[in-house]
């Protein structure tokens, strides 16, 4: 028995003590599996397509259930699994970690959340059986009005993840404000903290205007409400500027954590203090208050005014600015830093990579006279790909292996990590560029069928998508493996100076054995403290 | 440490309250009051005045932010800055397009559920 | 005299100091103000739009609703503010009996404002002024079932959160009558208190904009 010492996995047991824990770490996990769960089954949906457009003809599916498909994909991914992957599971396990505490503000609240966002979750899954939805998960208006589909379930599903969403993001403001350990000033949180509170800004500020939309749709449907059917008088254009006032801030949601976990991976793999810190943290919250004021470029060619698309494409290139100055420091990170070669930093590189094209596109897609030919092509599915796929689920992955040893004890194979690597980056790379040049040819997106001139491309997409799956089922097995028979880890296998590798792996229930103080930056490596 | 709660909280006194409750049924009163006189497109512009002011009586006294200095205070009133670029850039927007986005010489006509009234009578209030 | 019933409060194992407990609960209720604050807020910018389109609509529109009802549960609303406050402050200086009256009256209150809403909504219902494609009343305007989709959708949010606060109120009120507040701890009372003026926040600007200047 002394063998193992008490940690928060074994410190109590039954199902019971994890149905009803209160504690942070617990919570994390539990969103962790329910996160894996609706990636692999966005996952499947995205294969499914992918191989239903191997050719123009029909293959497997008919076009009904190829819009099914698209639909779910996008719904699961982003909903399910993109919103609450790296906050709800990564940032709820570390968060009071970083900071020193013994848990977020709210542990009640936070074991809710979980449970809002697994109920919002069987609603989606009740729509999947009763009819799936055709619409897109942008639900525009008019169609998701007329369409027979399942819209009200999935709308509600949404509405409720919505709920799980804003209470989690008070949750993280609170425990950020009031749960920092003694000598944690605002200047020597980590960089993830800086990142999930910027994230939670978002989630506060655009989610109830989301929940909001969601619910008008819903009264659209159960009693013709009119405000976004043009046949009753309404607008439907309006619907697009609501979706978009939540869904343009919640690609923030989704990508600014992301950027937290990659300064957490640069700094631990380069042994280096991060260049700029005051500029990365601040670029955070800028982005956070510039995602407020994009949103119409999805609306450049849905017949909003064309004063209103010019102002929204000059706000747009607004976002750059922040984003590249994180990206440029990251790169001044590395510059003569000690670089040790691990699987979380093979998913750094990758982030830098695929982030950066990602957002260059962006910049090309937010030129209003460029965006005219490119909405709603390829190019614009490969750009989003590349953001949130390319950025956010790799540096989820990156997080995911950094702390991986912390959260479970267990070492996984670097081996093994590399190889699965190189399949999801080569995979990525041949679905996803491939579509770059499709939607600049004109390939259209959501559609079923398409021009034979076009099928080399997307037979070499469709096969790349079967790279990248191999990719993940390796991972899903060396990391299974490494809970059953992994080596232990030790307290801090990486050598990071953050908070949460100064406890054991994994932590006690309460974290720490006494409250720490704290009397240094996170990443100052070696040197004397920088003024 | 050990704070002792009371020593972050006012009582306000009684009166504080008093008098709040009483201005804001006396400005109730205005609101309604003002209705009788017609002035034009002010209207909106008083009645949301008055609403302000009420609103922010309720918030600073009621809601205690005028004791309240911390973040809170910025959270909130914060929030309204963001309501107001919503507000604001959809407001580029719908002015300068044509309703429904199509132009006015192309308006479709609506499936409108309400009944009209015969030509030449008009409703009065109801009640 | 309240006295001899008082329960002590026990701070949460996770926070250093009631003081952090209390001022992270009430950071994290205007949190939550926040997010209420844009969820009723996209609702005004609907209005805003449809009254930009429609002013016709609305100035007719207006006339189909009762000011005077609307004036009465404004007046209704703002007593029960003004209790709920007072019920907090009996805590703060330990006056249980008239804390637990001062709830029980902003219950009453709630109770009273959802009794006129009743009366409100069963008169449109009767007149067929319904949201939507229920609409069957006479009017001159051809947007006036959007309107009164606006208005059903607005007030009908609002209830449902008075419908909530009673039920925190009923909460609180059990928790009195146990004594557990008092001037040491208060934070739920103060927590709802916030919540039912925010509540009435909301209608004090739906009331002019609803029923007065149409």
């Amino acid at each position: 028995m002394s063998q193992v010492p008490l940690n928060y996995l074994n410190a109590t047991k039954g199902l019971k003590s994890w149905l009803f824990t209160l504690d942070h770490k617990r919570i994390g996990i539990m969103y962790l599996m329910f996160i894996a769960i609706s990636f692999g089954l966005g996952g499947f949906f995205a294969l499914a397509l992918r191989l239903e457009l191997l050719n123009p003809k029909e293959l497997l599916f008919t076009a009904k259930q190829y819009n099914q498909l698209f639909t779910l994909h996008g719904a699961v991914m982003v909903f399910l699994f993109i919103v609450p992957s790296i906050p709800a599971s990564l940032g709820n396990f570390l968060l009071p970690l970083q900071l020193g505490a013994k848990d977020v503000a709210f542990p009640r609240l936070n074991l809710a959340s979980l449970y809002i966002y697994v109920f919002g979750g069987l609603f989606c899954v009740y729509s999947m059986f009763s009819g799936a939805v055709d619409t897109g998960w942008t639900f525009y208006t008019p169609y998701s009005i007329d369409t027979s589909t399942s819209v009200i379930s999935m709308t509600l599903g949404a509405f409720i993840l919505g709920f799980s969403s804003i209470l989690t993001g008070v949750n993280f403001i609170v425990t950020i404000h009031k749960m920092r350990a003694p000598g944690m000033t605002w200047f020597r949180m980590p960089l993830m903290v800086w990142s999930l509170y910027a994230t939670a800004i978002i989630q506060v500020l655009a989610t109830p205007v989301l929940a909001i939309t969601l619910l008008l749709l819903i009264l659209e449907r159960t009693m013709g409400i009119g405000i976004f059917n043009p046949a009753l008088g309404g607008d439907p254009v309006l619907f697009q500027h609501f979706f978009w006032f939540y869904s343009h801030p919640a690609v923030y949601i989704m990508i600014l954590p992301a950027m937290g976990v990659i300064s957490e991976l640069v700094t631990a793999f380069c042994r280096k203090n991060i260049f700029g810190y005051k500029l990365v943290a601040f670029s955070s919250l800028a982005i956070a208050i510039i995602s407020f004021f994009v949103w119409g470029h999805h609306l450049f060619v849905s017949g909003q005014s064309d004063y209103a698309a010019m102002i929204f494409s000059l706000l747009t290139y607004l976002v750059a600015i922040p984003s590249a100055v994180k990206v440029f420091n990251w790169i001044a990170t590395m510059y003569r830093g000690s670089i040790q070669i691990k699987a979380p930093f093979l998913y750094f590189l990758a982030f830098l990579f695929l982030f950066s094209i990602g957002g260059f596109t962006g910049i090309m897609l937010g030129a209003l006279s460029l965006d005219v030919h490119l909405h709603d092509t390829y190019f614009v599915v490969a750009h989003f790909h590349y953001v949130m796929m390319g950025g956010t689920v790799m540096a989820f992955i990156g997080g995911l292996h950094y702390w991986w040893p912390k959260m479970f004890g267990r070492m996984y194979s670097e081996f093994w990590a590399f190889i699965a690597w190189a399949f999801v980056m080569v995979g990525f790379n041949m679905v996803f560029f491939t579509q770059f040049i499709l939607g600049a040819k004109g390939m259209p997106r959501r559609y079923y069928s398409y021009l034979d001139q076009f099928q080399p491309l997307h037979a070499f997409s469709t096969f790349g998508s079967w790279v990248m799956a191999v990719g993940f089922i390796l991972m899903a097995f060396y990391l299974m493996d490494s809970l059953l028979n992994g080596k232990k880890a030790p307290d801090n296998p990486w050598g990071a100076l953050t908070l949460e590798w100064q406890t054991q792996s994994p932590p006690l229930t309460e974290n720490f054995i006494e409250t720490p103080v704290v009397t240094r930056g996170p990443y100052d490596f070696g040197q004397e403290k920088r003024s | 440490m050990h704070d002792h709660p009371s020593s972050h909280h006012m009582i306000v006194p009684v009166k504080t309250y008093v008098a709040v409750f009483v201005s804001l049924l006396v400005l109730t009163f205005v609101t309604v009051f003002v209705t009788r006189f017609d002035f034009g497109a002010f209207n909106l512009i008083v009645a949301l005045a008055i609403a302000l002011l009420k609103a922010g009586l309720v918030v600073m006294i009621f809601m205690g932010l005028k004791w309240n200095k911390s973040f809170d205070r910025l959270a909130f009133f914060g929030s309204l800055v963001f309501l107001f670029i919503f507000f604001s850039l959809v407001f580029v927007d719908i002015p300068l397009r044509g309703y429904r986005g199509v132009e006015e010489s192309q308006q479709i006509n609506i499936k409108s559920p309400v009944k009209p009234f015969p030509k030449g009578t008009m409703p009065n209030a109801a009640h | 005299m309240s006295m001899t019933l008082k329960k002590p409060h026990h701070v949460a194992h996770h926070f250093a100091s009631e003081a952090q407990e209390f001022e992270s609960a009430r950071l994290g209720m205007w949190i939550f103000l926040v997010q209420e604050l844009l969820f009723f807020g996209a609702l005004f910018v609907v209005y805003a739009i449809f009254r930009w389109w429609h002013p016709e609509t609305f100035m007719e529109a207006h006339q189909y609703l009762s000011w005077k009802w609307g004036a009465f549960n404004t007046v209704v609303l703002i007593a029960s503010s003004f209790t709920m406050v007072m019920a907090v402050r009996s805590a703060q200086v330990n006056q249980r009996k008239s804390l637990i009256s001062y709830l029980s009256l902003t219950l009453i209150f709630a109770g009273v404002f959802l009794g006129v809403k009743y009366i409100e909504y069963m008169e449109k219902i009767h007149h067929g002024f319904l949201p939507g494609s229920f609409f069957s009343a006479q009017g001159v305007s051809e947007y006036l079932h959007l309107f009164f989709g606006i208005y059903f959708t607005m007030t009908g949010l609002h209830g449902l959160h008075i419908l909530v606060g009673m039920a925190l109120i009923v909460w609180l009120l059990i928790r009195s009558f146990r004594g557990e507040f008092h001037s040491e701890y208060y934070t739920p009372l103060e927590m709802v208190g916030l919540y039912w003026h925010f509540v009435d926040l909301v209608w004090i600007f739906l009331f002019p904009l609803l029923y007065l200047i149409g």
